[in-house]
């Protein structure tokens, strides 16, 4: 444990820990809340509005219910969204900048002049007007946010696999005789993976920001689904005075989105180490 | 002190070390980049200093230009140059009587500034002189290294030269500084066979025409054979054999060096085997007791495990070893 | 009289100039013709710029060739292409300069050993295994470093592990570009050693591509001096060496001779 510490750093590991209890509570929502009917969105107009006290620890919303289920139930939509668009993204963009990079040539023209395309777009404009042709939804949301963010992994990894493609031992693997496609997968893949999947780590905050952004626009999830970028939207409407409506999942955006990038951070630093070694 | 020296005894030495020392803190234990090295360096001579990697021939280096790293501990019985002691401001001497020639000139030299720019860098930091006339000493010096058309070439940048030719800009900057003294790190190892020999005859024809003296940092014995006038071989931070290098070509007394010159791939004849030295060298966190060499040497004998060897030889040439007669 | 096992004839490899309209570059290999016999070792001698690697990668198939022939065993070497240049590649076996850059870092030795077979179509397995140690005991390195990856180990026997994994398909002709310039000169004999006795028992045809005359005069039984994409000089290693025809080969062996 104590290796681990030193490996990521003091901070790294306490936004892991961060990290990790966000997901618990994620993950124990219905158990974890103190009132889970709440959190899932039966209203409690009795209590509307009530302050932060005993009984409702971060105050209740417009709809009299308890803001910290609400923000724990919402933590299920922010980290999946955040996690799933990182996860497509790589799922896309890896493939094409692999394809591109190794092969070179038309391959590389046409599937770089592809992403070019999707750059060309203000990211958040596209992913906005992408989001309202699809409808509202969880899905939906994310799939119009990793739409525009897969060409940045497409051409991160096409530069890694252009440095390994002329690394002896990727030559001596094809004089070797060994497929393309092997090269590719098992000598030239790992290599490139590392630095994107720090990368998509680093970018697992920004990801969960611009969902919880198309949410606040009202492009996310469908009421009474929790989701923080839809609860700041509405806790919006009586602020500054009922502030507690839109702190609580504001606060939770932030340290969320702040954890991933210190532990984005803390591996990249750790990668950057192990490369002086290897070189 | 006066060391002795092919030249005779009137050689005056300029360089005097004993007991050398660099202990670098690591999370395994202190390293000992170098254990105790002994250095006599006489004005006017090329001194080799021979070892393969890890023995710490560039560490020593460092420490004489007061480059170590500022969590690395250097210590000394006797550190002297031009019998002053240095123990306490080798780095004070840096760019003024100790220069630096390193392995790639290509490193060493500024890609985006021209050569005159980094020619004047040097010499208006050591001169009040006008600019014309730096400009002026710039190209005398230049000219000095076997560099022909020296103005056209102050107008060049770096990348425009051949390796060759950078090598022989860092010399040329190593003579701006006003240096009497060059560490020359492996000089010719990033350069071809051919174009390391004449920049090794330009070291040669400046010691002899400036008076220069040189310390030759390298583990190449050609290197040796074609400019040294005297040698040192180090091991495991030791320094383990030092003599006139013609005395160690040919008779090496330490079986270290005996071994690193049976290994040479002329030392045997065409398709025999060469006299590879097995096992490695000690870590250098070990602390050794006896002799260094002993748990590969051929010629070990018992007591070599437990007793440090003594000081052998006269005059200018001494070893370390257990053994009278050495050279197995 | 055997037949050569490698005939290069009047070799051209020439590196194609960016842009439309920019002067085409001179040849890197500039009509070399050259044979090596089965069993014996050529040493290709040259200094940067000399075109010795552009050969070594016209041989390997890792440049295009511009006119002139490769045979490698009577076969017409620069005709096969395909999947059948994948198969053919098993024939030659390479060893590249630096060890820690040409085995895959992220790969253990066993991994590494097996990267050939594999891609001969040898089934995984224990037979495999076996194999892989028995590969590399006979590089001089016991079964204990099949677990371990490149960086833990040295530069010889990181050299030994890049020497097994070029010899285990029994390629009939082993190419090695500068294997022993990254070494220290003890390590280096243990390598010019390993490679004697692999000549010695199993008669091993080799191209030993180096800027080191002396090292490879030791192995070589004919020597090639290679300058500015020409040879300069080809002969038997103990006449070249003793009698160098031309003053550049005599610059090179000359280098560093004891006083």
């Amino acid at each position: 444990m104590s290796a681990f510490v030193r490996r990521l750093g003091f901070g790294g590991t306490l936004c892991l820990a961060l990290i990790v209890t966000f997901a618990l509570l994620a993950l124990f929502a219905p158990w974890l809340s103190p009132y889970p009917d709440q959190g899932m969105g039966t209203p409690n107009v009795i209590a509307k509005l009530k302050p932060p006290a005993a009984t409702f620890w971060l105050g209740t919303d417009h709809l009299g219910r308890d803001v910290l289920s609400r923000v724990i139930f919402g933590a299920r939509v922010s980290m999946s969204a955040g996690l799933l668009i990182v996860a497509f993204s790589l799922l896309i963009g890896l493939p094409v900048g692999l394809l591109a990079g190794y092969f070179g040539g038309w391959v590389d023209e046409a599937l770089m002049r592809i992403t070019d395309v999707f750059l060309a777009f203000p990211a958040l404009l596209l992913a906005v007007l992408l989001a309202a042709a699809l409808g509202p939804g969880l899905l939906n949301s994310i799939v119009a946010v990793a739409v525009t963010w897969w060409p940045w992994y497409a051409r991160m990894a096409r530069a890694e696999v252009l440095v390994l493609r002329g690394q002896p031992y990727v030559e001596a693997a094809s004089v070797m005789g060994v497929s393309q496609a092997r090269i590719a997968i098992r000598h030239i893949l790992p290599g490139a993976a590392r630095p994107l999947l720090v990368q998509a780590a680093l970018d697992v905050g920004p990801a969960l920001l611009t969902a919880s952004s198309l949410s606040f626009l009202g492009l996310g999830v469908l009421p009474p689904t929790a989701d923080w970028g839809k609860m700041v939207d509405e806790g919006r409407k009586f602020f500054p005075d009922r502030w507690w409506v839109a702190a609580a999942p504001g606060v939770a955006i932030f340290l969320l989105a702040l954890a991933f990038s210190v532990l984005g951070d803390a591996l990249r630093n750790r990668e950057g180490g192990k490369r002086r070694d290897t070189t | 002190m006066r060391c002795a020296t092919v030249k005779g005894a009137s050689a005056v030495t300029l360089l005097e070390i004993q007991g050398l020392s660099v202990t670098i803190p690591s999370a395994l234990g202190p390293v000992q980049a170098v254990r105790s090295i002994d250095l006599c360096i006489a004005r006017g001579e090329i001194h080799g200093l021979i070892g393969e990697s890890g023995c710490g021939k560039t560490m020593t280096g460092m420490a004489l230009l007061g480059l170590t790293p500022a969590y690395a501990q250097v210590a000394a019985r006797v550190i002297e140059f031009d019998g002053v002691d240095i123990s306490n401001s080798a780095a004070d001497l840096r760019g003024r009587r100790i220069a630096l020639i390193s392995q790639d000139p290509a490193a060493a030299l500024n890609p985006v500034l021209t050569i005159g720019r980094q020619m004047d860098d040097v010499l208006r930091t050591h001169s009040s002189n006008s600019k014309a006339h730096r400009a002026a000493t710039a190209v005398a010096l230049l000219a000095a290294t076997g560099l022909a058309d020296a103005p056209q070439l102050m107008k060049r940048y770096p990348h425009q030269l051949s390796g060759g030719m950078q090598q022989r800009v860092v010399i040329a900057q190593a003579l701006a500084t006003g240096a009497d003294f060059l560490i020359a790190d492996e000089p010719t190892t990033a350069l071809d066979v051919t174009v390391g020999a004449q920049v090794l005859a330009l070291l040669r024809k400046l010691v002899v025409d400036r008076g220069l003296t040189v310390l030759m940092i390298t583990h190449d014995m050609d290197v040796v054979a074609a400019v040294c006038d005297r040698a040192t071989v180090l091991y495991a931070g030791l320094s383990v054999e030092t003599g006139p290098a013609s005395a160690i070509l040919t008779h090496p007394r330490h079986p270290y060096a005996a071994a690193l010159l049976a290994a040479l791939p002329d030392a045997a004849p065409r398709g025999q085997r060469l006299a590879a030295i097995g096992g490695q060298i000690p870590p250098s966190t070990e602390t050794i007791s006896g002799c260094a060499f002993s748990p590969r040497c051929p010629a070990v004998m018992a007591l070599c495990h437990t007793m440090s060897p003594p000081a052998r030889g006269a005059g200018n040439h001494r070893w370390l070893c257990h053994l009278a007669q050495c050279a197995p | 009289m055997t037949a050569p096992l490698v005939e290069v004839h009047d070799l051209v490899v020439r590196y194609k100039s960016r842009g439309l309209f920019a002067a085409p570059f001179k040849p890197a290999v500039n009509g070399v013709t050259l044979s090596l016999p089965a069993g014996s070792t050529l040493g290709l001698v040259g200094e940067s710029g000399s075109g010795k690697s552009s050969l070594l990668r016209a041989l390997l198939r890792l440049v295009p060739v511009e006119s002139g022939t490769i045979s490698l065993g009577g076969e017409d070497w620069l005709a096969i292409d395909g999947p059948a240049l994948r198969r053919a590649r098993h024939s030659i076996g390479f060893v590249a300069q630096n060890p820690f850059l040409s085995l895959s870092p992220r790969l253990t030795i066993a991994q590494i050993l097996a990267e050939p077979l594999l891609a001969r179509g040898d089934k995984p397995g224990a037979e495999m295994k076996d194999r892989i140690a028995l590969l590399l005991s006979r590089c001089g390195l016991p079964a204990n470093f099949l677990p371990l990856r490149a960086s833990e180990l040295s530069g010889g026997q990181a050299q030994r592990v890049s020497i097994a994994r070029a010899l285990a398909l029994s390629p009939r002709l082993l190419v090695l570009d500068e294997p022993t310039s990254a070494l220290d000169v003890s390590v280096q004999a243990q390598i010019l050693n390993l490679l004697l006795d692999l000549k010695a028992d199993s008669g091993l045809s080799m191209l030993f591509v180096t800027h080191n005359l002396k090292v490879v005069a030791h192995l070589a039984e004919q020597l090639m001096v290679m300058r500015q994409g020409s040879v300069v000089e080809v002969g038997a290693t103990e006449r070249v060496m003793a009698d160098p025809a031309q003053a550049y080969t005599r610059e090179l062996i000359g280098f560093g001779r004891r006083r």
